[in-house]
């Protein structure tokens, strides 16, 4: 039944390659956890990303409570911790997964500094690896002024106050990223929108690159 | 693929030293990966972050503090900010606030052509061993100092907020108070704002909190935020 599903789908679309191609590719041994302990270290990138996903799904569900709006973002992310069942779970893994992430992505980047992996052909990796880092900090600091507690409202503005000395374009800057003069409703929509649609999609985008060039170049031997 | 192909496959991966990505490599490395979403969950089950009270643009009282992990940006601007004040650079501010982490984020992307070792090992690149030293220093040095500061200063601000606030009016320890709340009653007497440097062994903290908010007794209303009333009940409530 299984097998003929398949071929009824292969027949068509030819996935069955694809999929082989991905299934079968050689990692070596010397990178599995359950050959030598001391390969975790080569997980690091994989945790990340298997936390990268959980932060992708504990989000998906705290949106369907969080109204972005400077009353209601505040009086909605305290009704979910009060209110809703497994909300505050949900709420405390978001927000521990996010350091959780900045741990590992630092182990997962001091493991690639360590062994030297970022050398030729491997240079363009890394600079992928930089971007994910800023992406992943960016992430941080935009879904920081969600909730819209003191916290959050008071360490945006000291964040964002830095742009204003970026030569030239500083103030430009300043104000786009707030969306006015000073801190406010503008900031928290335009917030709310980089956390949840552009910084996704850019990291998508730049996990999708990152994870193509290993496949190209397989992971580093040992030394 | 046909099983006779797999047990073909299988053994030349097993000469290579290698496994196939599916699913000898991805269970394993999956394990791992549950094993930390594992510790996320059952840790968020007993720790939960706290929501503080709703931002209040007006609040003059409030110490800002960044998530853990930019406690040292924040830091490095405040200590470099002082020392470029100190040195009469105010007006190259953008050297320090934007061309040193422009800088900082440049070198980490231009780590791969930074290392010109035809080596691998760490200690085989000093330069780069001293570069990871310098960094995990720099970032270590300004987030506990960042943290030590924010908490000194955390710990100065109920005293601030009282200097700001009430010493107009109140002394303590025979500090700040002067003739301005006085207030004359119609019959013609004089009523002093009080010493407070007792207060905490005459007033519970939920009566010092009630004349905060709402002031009976001729004090003004101060509408002090509610930060600033946090800070200010546990700091009078221990004046005894
Ligand atoms: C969103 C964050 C990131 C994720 C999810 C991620 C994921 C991964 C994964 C799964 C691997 C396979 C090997 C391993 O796990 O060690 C890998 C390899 C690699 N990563 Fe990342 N990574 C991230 C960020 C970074 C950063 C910040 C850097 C460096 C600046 C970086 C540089 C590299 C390089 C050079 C490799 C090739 C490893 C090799 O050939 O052995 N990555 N990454």
């Amino acid at each position: 039944m299984y097998t003929r599903l398949v071929r009824w789908i292969d027949d068509r679309l030819m996935v069955s390659p694809l999929w082989r191609d991905m299934a079968d590719h050689p990692v070596p041994a010397h990178v599995n956890p359950s050959e030598r302990v001391s390969a975790f270290v080569y997980c690091f990138g994989g945790v990340t990303f298997l936390l990268i996903i959980a932060q992708f799904v504990t989000g998906m569900f705290l949106a369907m409570y969080y109204v972005p709006d400077i009353i209601n973002s505040y009086n909605s992310t305290k009704y979910l911790m009060n209110h809703v069942m497994f909300g505050l779970q949900l709420l405390s893994m978001h927000n521990w997964g996010s350091s959780l992430i900045i741990i590992m992505v630092t182990l997962h980047m001091l493991r690639i500094y360590w062994m030297g992996v970022y050398k030729k052909p491997r240079e363009l990796n890394w600079i992928v690896g930089v971007t994910l880092l800023i992406l992943i900090l960016a992430f941080g600091f935009t879904g920081y002024l969600l909730p819209w507690d003191e916290k959050a409202y008071f360490a945006t503005q000291v964040g964002v106050s830095f742009t204003k000395y970026v030569p030239f374009i500083g103030p430009a800057l300043l104000k786009i990223l707030s969306g006015g003069n000073k801190i406010g409703a503008a900031t928290l929509t335009r917030f709310f929108a980089i956390h949840v649609l552009f910084l996704p999609a850019l990291l998508i985008s730049f996990l999708g690159l990152h994870f193509l060039m290993i496949r190209r170049q397989g992971i580093t031997g040992p030394y | 693929m046909n099983d006779h192909g797999h047990e073909h496959k299988a053994k030349e991966y097993q000469q290579k030293g290698v496994v196939p990505f599916w699913p000898e490599h991805f269970l394993k490395e999956l394990v791992v990966g549950l094993m930390a979403v594992t510790v996320l969950f059952v840790f968020s089950i007993f720790v939960h972050p706290v929501l503080g009270h709703i931002a209040d643009p007006g609040d003059w009282a409030y110490v800002p503090a960044p998530d853990w992990y930019f406690y040292w940006v924040e830091n490095f601007f405040d200590v470099g900010g002082y020392y470029w004040s100190v040195l009469g650079l105010v007006q190259f501010d953008w050297v320090l606030m934007f061309l040193f982490p422009a800088l900082g984020i440049a070198a980490l992307y231009l780590v791969p052509f930074i290392d010109r070792y035809p080596e691998r090992r760490l200690l085989k690149r000093p330069l780069m061993l001293g570069l990871l030293m310098f960094g995990a220093l720099f970032l270590g040095y300004f987030t506990a100092n960042g943290v030590y500061a924010h908490s000194t200063l955390t710990a100065q601000e109920p005293y601030n907020i009282f200097q700001s606030g009430c010493a107009t009016c109140h002394y303590i320890q025979g500090l700040g108070g002067d003739q301005t709340g006085a207030i004359q009653t119609p019959t013609g007497q004089w009523i002093y704002p009080p010493d407070l440097s007792h207060i905490g062994s005459i007033l519970s903290p939920a009566q010092i909190q009630a004349q905060l908010v709402n002031p009976k007794g001729g004090m003004p209303q101060l509408s002090l935020p509610p930060a600033a009333i946090k800070d200010l009940v546990p700091f009078l409530s221990n004046l005894k």
